[in-house]
């Protein structure tokens, strides 16, 4: 944590607002968290991306991606079943850390397990 | 801290937005479609020919599979949105069998993705006309259920 937040004071992070509890348990309704733009996305990362088709930027798990477009989930809400896969040019960055709770964010869904059919 | 963070950037994690705009047609639209899914792969079949044929069939079956599988889980948001936005307790009392009605339709959502059942599908598409009657029933319209294939 002590590492993110050096990169933050170095500019290499950014802070966003979570907004909602789409993420939860994971991330909170009012959350700050960090994100680094220059992170590889991957795989049940958690990024913070434009909205397909909306002019907001929305934050989500990363359930599939190719070279183009990226499938993103959260456990509730609406996400790429619904609103369709997102342009991999529209990631801000992948979420590292909570500055809020002062602890590196998860590597997979807590919430993955039970959800899962 | 809030002094801090009140002119962030905000990272939308909202779940759906209190619109007060639903219809039962988004279901039936989305359980069409993965019959539709379906059937088309019960119709193809395996060819006999070169490596290409076998591949090129591999590759149309994983596609209708794949929208199969959004198809039915879209129809069982769709569901689970009417249940849980629209539908209030003064309408369980004049539909008693509305929690039944919508839980065996969410689980008819899952048969459809888990295998290649017509049956499943159609019974899923009855329950989305069951709901349909049960929703325009309660907002007082006579509105016809119809299908678009």
């Amino acid at each position: 944590m002590l590492r993110e937040l050096l990169k933050w004071a170095l500019q290499r992070r950014y802070r966003y607002r979570v907004s909602g509890d789409s993420m939860h348990p994971d991330l909170v309704d009012g959350e700050v968290i960090l994100i680094s733009p220059s992170a590889q996305v991957g795989v049940n990362s958690i990024v913070v991306c434009g909205h397909p088709w909306k002019q907001i930027d929305v934050v989500k798990w990363v359930r599939g991606l190719d070279t183009e477009l990226i499938d993103l989930w959260s456990p509730q809400g609406s996400h790429s079943q619904h609103f369709g896969r997102a342009d991999a040019a529209l990631v801000r960055g992948v979420a590292t850390a909570s500055l809020s709770r002062r602890c590196l964010l998860p590597n997979r869904p807590t919430s993955l397990a039970k959800d899962t059919p | 801290m809030a002094l801090f963070t009140s002119n962030l950037p905000v990272a939308e994690a909202h779940c759906d937005g209190p619109c007060g705009i639903y219809d039962p047609a988004a279901a039936r639209i989305t359980a069409e479609a993965a019959r539709s899914m379906t059937k088309k792969m019960l119709d193809t079949h395996a060819p006999a020919g070169d490596d290409a044929a076998r591949a090129n069939y591999a590759n149309t079956m994983a596609r209708f599979a794949l929208i199969k599988e959004e198809q039915a889980e879209a129809t069982k948001h769709e569901l689970l949105i009417l249940w849980t936005d629209f539908f209030k307790p003064e309408h369980l009392e004049a539909n008693p069998d509305l929690h039944d009605t919508f839980w065996n339709a969410a689980k008819q959502c899952s048969a459809v993705k888990q295998g290649l059942d017509l049956e499943a599908c159609d019974a899923l598409i009855a329950s989305c006309e069951k709901i349909h009657n049960i929703f325009w029933g309660a907002k007082g319209r006579d509105v016809n259920f119809y299908l678009a294939g």
